[in-house]
């Protein structure tokens, strides 16, 4: 099967990552549970895994990388810390379900900061106009996972502060492709998964923290046992119940991957792919594609329709044919508003995909009667 | 020879202080605070001729390091 459908997750991985996973099953122990050899080989197996992402992501300090089980995870810690019943909450035209729905159930007032696809210049007035005084957070999907459509966060971020409004940043298809720093952009929290653009495996994910918490979860964390409740410290505050060690042993093995490739030569080469694709898709008739030429406001993402036919469907007759898209509405209905569509297939890339599979990919699509 | 516990309120700022201290040639060993089995919390154990370098060197990182354990010669003390 060739594998377009890394905006869900990527497939292909660093072998060093399965390495790490099976060799973490037998060889560590739980971290800050215990002193001997093995607890504290798996504490130091996080807290290289930690450092790693501080450094990736300008974090400074790896205290503040806490381990979740995906960004929906990390999101929810993110959004509950944030915000109460009542409070405006502004947010992009492209979140994630991920975002509506914690937002939802802790009666947030949304106000959507909607702008049409590929213009970031729009994005940015939309959330000018949007974040008045009243207002207590913003978010922000860094890149769509339905249209591939880079936001301005740099331009939302200094909005955001000179309001002095918390924001949050959803680095869900943009971390390990777009280079983030969460001490220049002064954000609140970044979310992101583990197992996309970090190559790690399913079951990881991290929150980067720079305001104060609420604990989704309470539990052991290891530390101020005598308290009955989280300690206040991180990331502690919100790790509690056991790690998963084998999850951490493999994201750690792919950030290390990402950090030796470089995020720029990772960007360069997602962005040839989907420029390659959307010409080989444009020249096919009958085919809707969303898409910008302009550099810099689209990466691995490219959603499609054909005339005429449910994208559902396209998508079954593709997987018929040995291709992983995902098709329909991708978890983000609201995307679909803001972009005037109503469901899509979707073309997804990572690192490992090749310009021979856009044109096997391309001959199928040509061949579909 | 003598040796010195550092208590952290967390194993990661253990793990980081030990890394900082290693930098300025301080070698340590992240282990459980010997609190008598207080409040699970870790400790970095280090030379006791270098505890207070050490923990000059760790406030000056923004750490915070607690409660100090000293190895005596009628066993651990608080100091």
């Amino acid at each position: 099967m060739v594998w377009f459908d890394s905006a869900a997750t990527t497939l292909q991985k660093p072998r060093s990552v399965a390495r790490a996973m099976a060799g973490a099953v037998d060889t560590l122990g739980s971290p800050g549970r215990g002193g001997h050899t093995l607890a504290l080989r798996a504490a130091e197996e996080a807290y290289e895994c930690r450092k790693l992402a501080s450094s990736l992501f300008g974090v400074g300090d790896p205290e503040r990388v806490v381990f979740c089980l995906n960004a929906t995870h990390a999101l929810n810690i993110a959004l509950r810390s944030c915000v109460g019943p009542g409070d405006r909450v502004v947010i992009s035209g492209y979140e994630h379900n991920a975002v509506l729905r914690p937002l939802a159930f802790l009666g947030a007032e949304i106000a959507v900061a909607a702008a049409p696809p590929f213009e970031p210049e729009a994005a940015a007035e939309a959330f000018r106009l949007a974040l008045t005084e009243e207002t207590k957070l913003a978010v922000v999907n860094h890149v769509s996972n339905v249209f591939g459509n880079v936001q301005p966060i740099g331009e939302i971020a200094a909005l955001c502060r000179e309001r002095g409004i918390p924001f949050i940043i959803d680095a869900s298809q943009s971390a390990g492709v777009l280079p983030i720093h969460m001490a220049e952009l002064g954000a609140a929290f970044i979310a992101m998964p583990g197992h996309k653009g970090l190559y790690g495996p399913q079951g990881t994910g991290l929150l980067l923290c720079g305001h104060e918490t609420v604990p989704l979860l309470q539990g052991g964390s290891g530390s101020d046992s005598r308290s009955r409740f989280m300690p206040a410290f991180l990331p502690d505050r919100l790790e509690a119940g056991t790690h998963n060690m084998p999850g951490i042993a493999g994201l750690r093995r792919g950030l290390i991957f990402v950090n030796e490739t470089g995020v720029e030569t990772i960007c360069r080469r997602e962005t040839a792919l989907l420029g390659y694709a959307a010409e080989l898709l444009r020249d096919i008739p009958g085919i809707r594609l969303w898409t910008s030429s302009e550099p810099g406001r689209q990466t691995g993402v490219l959603s499609f329709l054909r005339e005429g036919e449910d994208p559902e469907l396209t998508a079954e007759r593709l997987s018929d044919r040995g291709f992983a898209l995902r098709a329909g509405l991708h978890c983000a209905p609201l995307a679909h508003e803001t972009a005037g569509s109503g469901g899509t297939v979707r073309l997804s890339f990572s690192v490992f995909n090749t310009f021979g599979e856009l044109d096997q990919l391309a001959g199928a699509l040509k061949n579909l009667s | 020879m003598k040796y010195a516990y550092i208590g952290f309120r967390s194993l990661t700022e253990a793990l980081r202080a030990r890394e900082i201290l290693e930098r300025r040639g301080i070698s340590g060993r992240v282990t459980r605070f010997p609190n008598g089995g207080g409040n699970c919390s870790y400790a970095l154990k280090l030379i006791k001729n270098e505890l207070e370098t050490a923990k000059r060197v760790l406030r000056a990182a923004g750490l915070h390091p607690g409660k100090t354990v000293v190895e005596g010669e009628g066993g651990h003390g608080l100091v």
